[in-house]
């Protein structure tokens, strides 16, 4: 990946760092900030975030998440967010926009899945590959369906998070009635079950 | 019976209600809740209103409607009387108008009082004014015909200051008298002709003289020819239309009134059109004007009360401008001996038994009596003494003002008049209120989005006092200043208070602009951003974007902070930050608070902000600015090397080209053809070079052998 995420011009406007104190304005900046984050998520394929704002996972391999720009720090005009406002902006994406989740809501600091694309998005995508390979009724581990380079799994399923993907199952498809979770022996997720 | 409707004259209103004074003149009383009559008749639309009595005029200034406002001259005032009250009618002062043909005699007096002396030696002889022309510059000067020349010198002409001849004065006064008793005889006529009702009645005696004379200068030439220059003018003309002497009609002036009076009768019919004789368009309650004993005069009602003080006062005023007058012709103090107080001689009283006694008692009394009075006396004169101090502290106003301050101060004297009016006046606060009015828009509030806070303006309306009007001066008190600023909406004046509720400050600010605060910030901070991205994009044009310090400079908009703003607002800073407050409230600027400071910008993150600034249009007109720059910088480089060569003589050719001009140039010179070179200088176009070339073309023709 050569190319780098251009920020929207707003990222190179002060004041977005500071949280602003009339209400309405402040909405607007979270609402600048996450769409910010989504735009710069969906650039590099991140699907989950640190709690700090700094990227957790990426579909894309060959991407090193550490040297990625920050989000929330502007080098150039010497500008960054405190913590606490950083809070509130993830508050802002997980519960007014809903665009988010906590990885695990009893332990925040594991980070957040970042939603740029919907959980019913990713459900209809996983659907629609199972679907159009053949294999609906089969039963298919997480390997297969995420890492697998034979079967054609499409780009935009190719190397998700499994994490992720077990959440899109279990949240959606289950729900859906379209799929089952069978365990191993260990009390693992051995395998799905798409119908 | 003529109208008299327009002795009213129209006012000048300034901004904060007071009318606008001519120089000289100033505010003597001021009543409140008046109305005007006109004869018998209410004047309409003129019934609520302030009279402000003036050393001037008496200026009617309606409550209502600015401009119903009116004055009437003092100068054509003869008296004035009280009408008391009665039941419900409020008492009313009436005041007397002299008829037309008085007041233009009194002022044509006026304007001749040069040198006439009326008649107080004598009531037989009559005096004229002479005009005789300066043999140097030949200006008309005048002269008495009684002039004696032989206690006073011959007088000096007017604009150059050179004596004339003494004969020459002599032979015209003779030339004068002599006309004059000619011409005596037939005065009596036209004055018997002129009649019961439209004589005037009370009329100067130096008024009399003058019209006199005119009439018997012009019984000699033609009635429509020009005493001075002998042009025939029209008989209606005032003025000569070559040389602009007054013409003396020749008409009697019985005719001349009757011809008048049949103008107005005229215009009473087509009252609505006549402009010389309503020219404020007043309309009354009758429709015609009604006077009792055919005389004009109007009345003032006070509604209010107030009428006795008024009264006194306008007297006072009547009476001071008749002594003018008096002085101006010079009639007063003529002859007086300074009265010398007798010396008291001290007498020794000692007499025996209780008729010494009671002597003595009385001669205590006296040196009592004495004492006191000289006290008194002395009082007075220390009095004036002070009143001479303080003109001599006025003359020192300039050097004590500070120098920064002056040329602010300087222009302003004349602009506002000092406020005339006792502290227990019940219109005093009205007219502080207004006269503060007057000086913050004049001083304080000149930029629409000036403010200033109620302390700032009291210590400076203050400080405006006393350098305007000495150290004498009554300073405004907190009190009466808080009371005063308060009426600013009551009296419907251009300046408004604002609170702000956060910190208690009030604030005075121009009524019109108050609402808009937030769009100065708006402009402002605008205005500074479009003038960065100008800056910066205008580096990048330039070539400088690689400069480390420029592009440090012009990385980013860094907003404005408070005392920024506070400077280009010229808002003191505690205003600044309510209003930015406010602004940061309704969501129209947002902060940036980093180490650095705060800062604010203008809000961009509401989805329907668009960026003002066109960066493309910039970007040409950037481009076309810069081209322009350096077309400049090329041209004036080109003329001062145009300039600087010109004179010299070598360096002539300004489309010189070194190299192969060099070799011809040196070969000419081993040949000697000095004759070619110069040849080619005359190929040059530039002419401010040619007379140069001209110089040289001698050598033209030469040749080197």
């Amino acid at each position: 990946m050569t190319t780098e995420f251009v920020f929207p011009k707003i990222h190179t406007f002060p004041p977005l760092y500071t949280e602003q104190p009339n209400s309405t304005i402040l909405s607007n900046q979270l609402d600048s900030w996450c769409q910010i984050i989504l735009q710069y998520c969906e650039f590099y394929k991140i699907t989950s975030l640190n709690r700090n704002g700094t990227p957790k996972y990426s579909q894309i391999e060959s991407l090193s998440i550490d040297s990625l720009p920050p989000i929330f720090e502007n080098k150039s005009i010497n500008r960054s967010t405190n913590d606490n406002f950083r809070n509130v902006i993830i508050h802002h994406l997980i519960y007014k926009l809903k665009k988010a989740q906590y990885i695990d809501p009893k332990k925040p600091e594991l980070g957040i899945y970042v939603y740029w694309r919907s959980l019913v998005e990713w459900g209809q995508l996983l659907y629609d590959y199972v679907d159009s390979t053949g294999q609906l009724g089969t039963v298919l581990t997480l390997y297969e369906l995420t890492k697998s380079d034979e079967s054609g799994l499409p780009d935009s399923l190719k190397n998700l998070d499994e994490g992720l993907l077990i959440k899109i199952v279990k949240d959606y498809l289950i729900k859906q009635g379209k799929a089952q979770i069978l365990m191993n022996e260990d009390n693992e997720i051995g395998g799905v079950k798409i119908v | 019976m003529g109208s008299y409707l327009n002795v009213w004259e129209p006012v000048l209103v300034n901004k904060s209600n007071r009318p606008v004074l001519a120089d000289g003149e100033y505010n003597i009383l001021i009543r409140d809740n008046m109305g005007l009559y006109q004869g018998k008749s209410k004047i309409l639309g003129r019934q609520n209103g302030r009279i402000y009595l003036t050393n001037k005029r008496i200026i009617y200034f309606d409550n209502d409607t600015n401009a119903n406002c009116m004055a009437l001259p003092l100068s054509i005032v003869s008296n004035c009387e009280i009408i008391e009250g009665f039941f419900r009618s409020s008492p009313k002062l009436k005041i007397h108008i002299r008829s037309s043909n008085e007041s233009n005699d009194l002022s044509k007096s006026n304007s001749e009082t040069n040198g006439t002396f009326p008649s107080t030696n004598g009531i037989g002889s009559k005096v004229n004014i002479i005009n005789w022309a300066c043999k140097i510059c030949s200006y008309n000067n005048q002269i008495s015909s009684n002039f004696d020349f032989e206690e006073n010198d011959v007088p000096k002409c007017v604009s150059c200051g050179i004596r004339p001849n003494k004969q020459y004065l002599m032979k015209l006064l003779e030339e004068a008298t002599r006309k004059n008793s000619i011409n005596d005889k037939d005065q009596t006529i036209p004055d018997n002709n002129g009649g019961d009702n439209n004589s005037p009645t009370i009329v100067d005696s130096t008024a009399m003289i003058i019209e006199d004379s005119s009439n018997h200068q012009l019984i000699e030439r033609r009635d429509d020819q020009c005493p001075t220059c002998t042009f025939i003018n029209h008989p209606s003309m005032k003025y000569c239309e070559l040389c602009g002497t007054e013409l003396k009609t020749s008409l009697p002036p019985s005719l001349q009134s009757k011809l008048s009076n049949n103008v107005s009768n005229v215009s009473i019919i087509s009252k609505d059109t006549d402009i010389t004789n309503n020219p404020l368009r007043l309309k009354i309650e009758t429709s015609e004007e009604i006077y009792t004993n055919n005389k004009p005069y109007i009345k003032l009602s006070f509604r209010k009360g107030g009428y006795l003080e008024f009264n006194q006062k306008l007297i006072e005023i009547l009476d001071e401008l008749k002594w003018d007058s008096l002085k101006n012709k010079g009639v007063i103090n003529q002859n007086s001996i300074k009265q010398q107080t007798p010396k008291l001689r001290k007498e020794s009283l000692r007499g025996p038994g209780i008729h010494g006694l009671e002597l003595q008692g009385e001669h205590q009394r006296k040196t009592n009596e004495i004492i006191l009075s000289n006290t008194l006396d002395d009082l007075e004169q220390l009095m004036f003494k002070y009143q001479d101090v303080l003109k001599l502290s006025d003359s020192f106003v300039r050097f004590v003002r500070p120098q920064v301050n002056s040329s602010k101060y300087t222009v302003s004297t004349s602009v506002i008049p000092p406020l005339l009016i006792k502290k227990s006046s019940t219109l005093y606060l009205q007219e502080l209120s207004r006269h503060i009015s007057e000086y913050s828009i004049n001083f304080e509030l000149t930029k629409a989005s000036s403010m200033i806070t109620t302390e700032e303006l009291f210590a400076n309306y203050n400080r405006y006092l006393v350098s305007t009007q000495g150290f004498g001066t009554e300073l405004i008190e907190p009190n009466d200043f808080n009371k005063s600023i308060e009426l600013f909406e009551e009296l419907n004046l251009p300046i408004k208070l604002k609170r702000y509720e956060a910190s208690g400050l009030v604030v005075i600010s121009q009524r019109s602009s108050t609402d808009s605060y937030q769009n100065f910030i708006l402009k402002c901070i605008n205005s500074f951003e479009y003038e960065f991205r100008y800056n910066k994009l205008k580096n990048i044009e330039l070539g400088l974007g690689n400069d480390q310090i420029l592009s440090n400079e012009y990385n980013f908009f860094k907003g404005l902070t408070i005392s920024q703003l506070t400077d280009q607002l010229e808002w003191s800073y505690n205003v600044t930050v309510q209003e930015v407050e406010t602004c940061v409230n309704n969501g129209s600027i947002v902060i940036d608070q980093s180490i650095a400071g705060t800062f604010y910008h203008i809000n961009k993150f509401s989805s329907n902000y668009e960026d003002p600034i066109d960066e493309t249009k910039l970007i040409e007109k950037i481009k076309q600015e810069i081209l322009n720059e350096q077309n400049n910088i090329t041209n004036t480089l080109k003329s001062q090397y145009d300039q600087e060569n010109s004179g010299n003589l070598i360096n002539v050719k300004p489309d010189y080209t070194f190299g192969i001009g060099r070799i011809t140039q040196l070969v000419n010179q081993d040949t000697g053809g000095n004759g070619s070179e110069l040849e080619s200088f005359r190929n040059t176009p530039d002419p401010s070079l040619h007379s140069q070339y001209e110089s040289l073309n001698d050598l033209q023709g030469l040749t080197f052998e």
